[in-house]
Parts: C-alpha cells; structure tokens; sequence
C-alpha cells in the first residue's frame, strides 16, 4: 500500500494464452502489477487463477504472449529466488519440525548458516511461530500451518510473494489473522504479494488492484474505486427513524428519477432500503428532510457495493452477454 | 552438492520418523532374506507328504518304504483312488501307488501321481522318489547280478580244473602220433624184396646135369679103361657121384620149394606190410586230427577262462557308468548356493521397492510442488532419492554379507562389493523410474510387483526358463539374470570382473537406457503437480 506513490511496475503480463491441449486455460490476459503492492486475483473455481500464477512463475509455461518481471529473467533457476509461491494446500514437510522445514528450505534456496539463522528467527517472529518451532507440522493447527507454508515461501526473502488461496479451509477468525498477517508482511517486509482467491471477504480492504478472471479471462482489473465504476447494480441505504415514514416515502416517490432511485424497500418496523445509483446523493438530499419532518433518526447506513457484489455483478453481466450471443 | 546433502539427510529424516516406514523399509528386504535363508539352510527337504497304496505290502515295498520315510512322511492308504484324492486335496505331495504283485520277477511298475501344479514341488519330489526308487532297484539288482557272477566263476574254476586234463590228453596223443610215425617209417623202410633167380637153382641144376653128363662120359670113356684099378675107381667115383648127384637134385629139388614158399610168405608179409602203413597212417592223421581239436578245445578254454577271468563287481555291471556330482564349489548347503541369489533378490527387491516408494511418497508430499519451484536442479532431486537408496539397500546388503561372512565365511572381495554397486544402481534406477512414471502410491506398487514378477517369470526362480527355448533367449537380457549370473560367478566361482565383460555390458547399457528414461519421467512427473 505504501507503493502507491511510485508505480513501479514490477511485472507486466502482455496477452497471455494458455492451453492445455485444445483446452485453452488463460486467454490474452494482460495487467500489470506494481512494486509493493497486494494485487488480488479473484474468480471462482476453475477460473485458472492457479494456472495464472504457476504460469507466472514459468511452472507452466505460456502458449504465447509475455510475461516481463523488474530486471529478471525468468528462465534463469536464479529467477526462483525472486519469488515465494505458497499454494492451497500448505506445501511442507509435515513430518519435519517447523524449524527443520524453515531451515531444509532456506538450505535449498542457498541461504547460509548464521543469515538463514537469523532469518528464521525473523519469520518465526513476524508469523507467530516462536511457540511452536519445535513441533511437528502435522501436528500445528491449520492457521499455524498456512503460516508455516508462508513462512517457507518467504524464508528467501522473495521480491514477490505469490499466494493461491491464502484463507481457504480457516475459520473466519483464522481467515481474518491471515489477511492481517499478509498485510503486515506487505508492510515490513516491502514484498509485492499476488493473491488468488475466490473468497473475497477481506480481500477488498487488502488489495491494492484486483482482476476478476472468469474462465480464464480477465473481466475487469483495476482498483477497488474503479471497479465500483465499473460496477453496474444499485448501491444501499438503510434508514430507521422511529416516526412515521409515510411523508419520507412521499418525498422520496416524487424525487425517485432525480436521485436515481431504483426501488424502496418498506421492511414494515420503520425501516426503509433505499436501492439507488448513488445512494451519498440520496441521503444528501434526505438528511434535511428528515430534520425538516423531525423524524429522528435510528440508523442511517449507507453501504457501497462490496467486492462480493462486484464480482457477482460482472460475472452474471458476463453471463448474460455470453447468453445473448 | 550441498543441495545433494541436504536433500538426502531431509530423505533420511523423513523416513526415519515414521517408525512403519522405518520398518518397512530397513527391515523388510531383510526379513525377506533371513527367512530365505532360514529356509534354504539345509540340503534337505522338510516336512514332505507322500500317500502309499499297495494291495499287498511284502519285504520288497516295505523295504523301499522303509528308506523313503527317512525324507518323507507317509501316509498309507485303502485305496489308490484315496492316494491319488490326497493329492488332490494337498493331504499329501505325492501319491504312489504299488502294483498288486510288486516283486522283482513279477510287475514291478510303480505310478507316481502328482500335482503338476505344484511343479517346482513336483520337480524335487520325483526326483527324490525317483532316486530313492532307483537305489532300492540298483541292490536288487546288485544282488541278483552277484549270483549270476558266483555260477561264472564256478563255472571258471570247472574249466580250470579240466584244462590239466586236456594238456594230459594232447601230451598222449602227440606221443602217440609219434610212435606211430616211428613204426610207419620203421616198418615202411623193411625190404621183402626176394628174387628166385637170385639163388641160381637152375644154373645148379644145369651144372648138376653138366657134371652129371660128363660123369657119364667119363665112366663110357672109362669102360676103355685099360686099367682096372682105376677103371674100378673110377667107376666108384662114378657111382658115388651119381648117388650125390641124385641127393643133390633132391636138395635141389626142395631149395626150391622153400624158395618159393619164401616167396609167398614175404610176398603175404608185403602185403601186411603195405595194409599196416595204410592204418598207421590213418591212425597218424586221426591222431593229428584230434590233437588240433584239443588245440582247439584248449584255445576255447583259454578264450573262456579270459572271459570269465574279468574281475568285475556287481556294482560295475549293474551300474556300469557311475556319475559323481562334483562341484565347482566347495559349498555344501543350499544357503551357499542361494546366497549370490538373495543378494541380488535384495538388491532387486530393495532397490525397486526402496526407490519407488521414496519417488512416489516425496511426490504424493505436501512439499513436491515447493521443491519443483526451489532454484535446485531436478536431476539433484533425483540422486538424492538414488544415493538415499542405495545408502539403505548397501546397508542391508552389508548386513547381510556380514551375517554371511559370520556363519558361510562366504568371502567379501572388492569386486563384489562394485558389483552390488552395479546392479543396486540399475535396480534402484528402474524403482524410481517407476516411482515417476506413477501418479499414486497404488500404482507404483503395482508396476514395482509386475516389474519384479516380470523379472522373476524371466528367471529360473518360478520356470526351469534355461530349458525352454524361446523364453531362454528373453531370459538372458533380463537384468535380474544378469545380475544373479555375475554375483554366482563372483562367490561360488571366484571369477573376476574383468571375465564378466559381457555382463558388465549389458549392465551397463540397461543403467544407461534406466538412467535416461527416469529422468525423461522425472520431467513428465512434473506436469501433474
């Protein structure tokens, strides 16, 4: 988040295609991801977010179009110190020790003894692993493994940390921590993070871009403002007052076209929905009137339109203009 | 190399703390060999059934069933349809099933029924009944042949005491033909030659006539005589010679009468003569005659006294040629034979099982798609599993040389040592070869088993393969074969490795062709994490 001033582009995805046999996977997809940003990935399953990140990282490779990492070149092995790649599935030794897992990987990754030591003791510190750095993986609770499995994809200090369904399987609370822990490694550690994931709870608050694949296309990118533009549904505001709403339901019947409301919901126990393009502008102009009619006010909630609906919106838009064809 | 070394303590680590792993892995080739050992630890067959009918039981099948039980247990039974339904049921190995009149002399086939499913079974039991059968055959014979050498040699010294006898005859009748050869030229060279004229009677006769006419004359010249006196005298001389002369003719007269009656006499004595050589010289041929047959009588004699003089034993010609097994090798227990086999059934086993589970479990691990993004190449990982492999088979076959060498003193030289190496590196290289051609534990296992049956089919453990034309020629390029071949050689016959060229060969080349196919594998694998 600390990036935004910069923009310095740190990988820049050019109309990439990949197939799988005649199956094509990913189709001419293209964005770009910036130094120290959280860039989000977002579709449902099947939607190639994986393929798109092992592709990324030359697992697979692409069918054609180009991939451009800062000053890399990806088909050096050297390129795979560049990044930390931590899957679904926590990608570990389970019957190694957490110690011995930090450590047999940092061995691989060329990491000496006193640095990979110290390293370790830093991991250990920013992911809350100190208590358990002597039990076995298999043994630690699933947020403590995801940690682990983060742990070890970042124990090279990558440049770029790419997670594919970091909250998968965690309760909320765990899915919770782990946003919180992704967002303080974005911060101390400076890593630009790629994340993959068709939960988008928390994902909105975290990521600084986001795309929404669908079947191996990209939908819409952009930040999250832009994609509320992008955004084609109504956004809500919720009122409670506890006289009656007779009058404030006439006020806003005869102004419904000026400010855009699209329906009202009467929910009966004083409480009205207010469904409209843009619901600042109706609650600007329904604030005085309340207090014009003396209507005091219980609750007034205005609510954007969350990633979730978003991403609901774009595919079914996707959806239809797929049926109409 | 650093990478290698951490990547094998990691394989080691992770192996070691799971204890069934553990023990499946360090223990179980193991187990198998010990057990193989145990078993083959003897050059004796145990606990072998064999089912018996006979209608009759006399000292001819009690006496071979009293020698099969040694290796056998036995089981009679009532009937042979019982003997035969034992095998069926594996009540027993093998039935067998005496004639009614089994002696020597009478029907002496025995049936042997077996199960030819059993066919290794099959193979060692008939043999051993088949051997047992032919020594209990080999003493009857042995007996019977004894007797018929007893009458030979009575009949040799018959003939020997006779032979004197012979000579004793041949020796009178050459004395004899003498004799008569001397009385032949003796009598032969008599002269009875006699001429009548030889004794001039008619010459005496004439001169008597002569004297007598003269006498005549003088006594008519006489009668002139003037003289008286001696006309007188004269004339008494004549008288006198008349009276001598007359007794002169009659002596004449009876010379030749005995003349001729000497004639006749020896001309009968000649005639004797000639029909006493005419015998004597008959008597001469029938003698030389007979002295040839005894010539020839004594040469047969001699021709059967050499005939029967041939000091041969029974044994001999019961069983003429004697074939005596003799080893190569000193080794006396089927452990000795077996043991280059189960090294290299351990090497086998281990190193394909060893080596395609430790494939398979790091790629069915939670860390394979972090190790196929690490900056270590992918041949690293793929010695690592080789070298982590081949530290637990060469741990277990030290062991196990090590136990040998306690109780066989089975001999550990260098070039065993490079020859376990060898084959424990192809055996290893097809067990992850395996182990990344697969995708799940399962299917490693199953190619690992079909492999190794393959490898075993291909063998002379399951089919006497060496024997069976086609299968022979396959035989010989499986690298199990070679394998067991060149570690034979090595152990039981002492041969050096720079006499197993051929083999070492093919070793190699199979290494090769592995070695390149496990590491295309390992390439494929890759794109199913």
């Amino acid at each position: 988040m600390g990036a935004e001033e910069k923009r310095e582009i740190l990988l820049k995805v050019e109309n990439l295609n990949k197939n799988f046999g005649r199956k094509s996977i990913l189709n001419s997809l293209n964005f770009e991801v910036n130094k120290g940003e959280i860039f989000g990935i977002i579709g449902t399953s099947g939607s190639g977010k994986t393929i798109l990140l092992k592709t990324l990282i030359n697992f697979h490779r692409p069918n054609s179009g180009k991939i451009t990492f800062n000053e890399t070149n990806q088909k050096n092995l050297g390129f795979r110190k560049f990044f930390g790649f931590s899957t679904q599935e926590s990608c570990f030794y389970p019957e190694l020790t957490t110690l011995e897992n930090l450590h047999h990987f940092g061995k691989l990754y060329g990491i000496k003894g006193k640095l990979r030591k110290e390293r370790i003791k830093e991991l250990l510190n920013l992911l809350e692993l100190e208590e358990c750095t002597n039990m076995p993986a298999s043994q630690l609770s699933g947020g403590m493994q995801k940690r682990l499995d983060i742990a070890c994809s970042m124990i090279h200090k990558p440049k770029l940390l790419l997670l594919d369904e970091p909250t998968v399987e965690l309760d909320p609370l765990l899915r919770h921590s782990v946003m919180r822990l992704i967002e303080d490694i974005n911060k101390k550690e400076g890593i630009t993070i790629i994340i993959a994931s068709h939960l988008l709870g928390g994902i909105e608050t975290l990521c600084n871009s986001i795309v929404i694949l669908h079947k191996g296309e990209i939908l819409e990118s952009g930040s999250l403002d832009k994609l509320r533009e992008a955004y084609s549904g109504d956004e809500e505001l919720l009122l409670r007052t506890d006289g009656d709403q007779k009058k404030v339901l006439q006020f806003l019947d005869k102004r419904k076209k000026m400010l855009g409301i699209t329906r009202i919901a009467d929910h009966g126990n004083k409480c009205l929905t207010i469904y409209a393009k843009d619901s600042e502008k109706v609650a600007h102009y329904l604030l005085p009137v309340l207090r014009h009619l003396k209507e005091k006010i219980i609750e007034l909630k205005l609510s954007k339109p969350s990633l979730t609906e978003i991403f609901t919106s774009v595919i079914s838009k996707k959806k239809r203009g797929a049926d109409k064809k | 190399m650093k990478n290698l070394i951490e990547l094998v303590i990691k394989n080691f680590k992770l192996l070691f703390r799971n204890k069934a792993s553990t023990l499946i892995f360090i223990l179980g080739p193991m187990a198998i060999v010990l057990l193989l050992g145990l078993a083959f630890n003897s050059a004796d067959l145990y606990g072998l059934k064999l089912g018996v009918y006979s209608p009759v039981y006399n000292s001819l099948n009690n006496d071979l069933l009293g020698k099969l039980s040694g290796q056998f247990t036995i089981t009679k039974t009532d009937s042979s349809q019982q003997c035969i339904d034992g095998v069926k049921l594996s009540d027993w190995h093998v039935c067998l099933v005496f004639p009614s009149d089994f002696k020597i002399t009478g029907n002496n086939t025995i049936d042997f029924y077996v199960n030819p499913t059993k066919m290794n079974l099959v193979y060692i039991i008939t043999n051993m009944l088949s051997a047992q059968v032919s020594s209990e055959s080999e003493e009857i014979s042995t007996v019977m042949v004894e007797t018929i050498l007893q009458k030979i040699n009575a009949i040799k010294i018959e003939i020997e005491k006779d032979e004197p006898i012979v000579n004793d005859i041949k020796s009178r009748l050459g004395s004899a033909k003498s004799s008569i050869d001397k009385t032949y030229s003796d009598f032969s060279a008599l002269d009875l030659k006699f001429s009548e004229t030889d004794f001039r009677v008619e010459q005496i006769k004439d001169k008597i006539t002569s004297i007598r006419q003269e006498s005549i004359k003088i006594n008519k010249a006489n009668a002139n005589n003037t003289d008286s006196n001696s006309q007188s005298m004269i004339q008494n001389a004549y008288a006198d010679i008349l009276v001598n002369i007359t007794a002169l003719d009659s002596d004449i007269a009876n010379l030749s009468n005995a003349v001729k009656s000497t004639k006749d006499k020896l001309g009968a004595v000649s005639k004797l003569q000639d029909s006493t050589n005419s015998g004597l010289t008959s008597a001469s041929s029938e003698i030389t005659q007979s002295i040839e047959k005894i010539n020839s009588l004594q040469e047969s004699i001699k021709k059967i006294k050499e005939q029967v003089a041939v000091s041969i034993s029974a044994a001999h010609i019961v069983k003429p040629i004697n074939t005596e097994i003799k080893t190569i090798t000193s080794e006396k227990r089927y452990t000795g034979f077996v043991f280059p086999l189960l090294i290299v059934l351990l090497l086998m086993f281990g190193g394909i099982f060893l080596g395609s589970i430790l494939v398979i479990s790091e790629k069915t691990s939670r860390a394979y798609f972090r190790n196929l993004i690490l900056p270590v190449r992918r041949i690293t990982f793929v010695l690592a599993s080789y070298i982590t492999t081949m530290i637990i088979l060469l741990v277990e076959v030290a062991i196990v040389l090590g136990v040998a060498y306690l109780f066989t003193k089975t001999p550990v030289s260098p070039s065993l040592a490079l020859l376990v190496l060898m084959i424990a590196t192809v055996f290893v290289f097809i067990g992850l070869m395996v182990g990344y051609f697969s995708k799940t534990t399962e299917m490693a296992m199953l190619l690992s088993i079909a492999l190794v049956a393959l490898f075993l089919f291909f063998s002379n453990i399951i089919l006497p393969i060496e024997a069976i034309a086609y299968l022979k020629e396959v035989a010989v390029y499986n690298p199990f074969t070679i394998a067991t071949n060149i570690v034979k050689e090595n152990i039981l016959l002492d041969i050096g490795i720079q006499l197993q060229e051929k083999y070492l060969l093919m070793l190699f080349g199979y290494f090769a062709i592995i070695f390149v196919a496990t590491l295309l594998a390992e390439k494929f694998s890759k794109s199913h994490a």
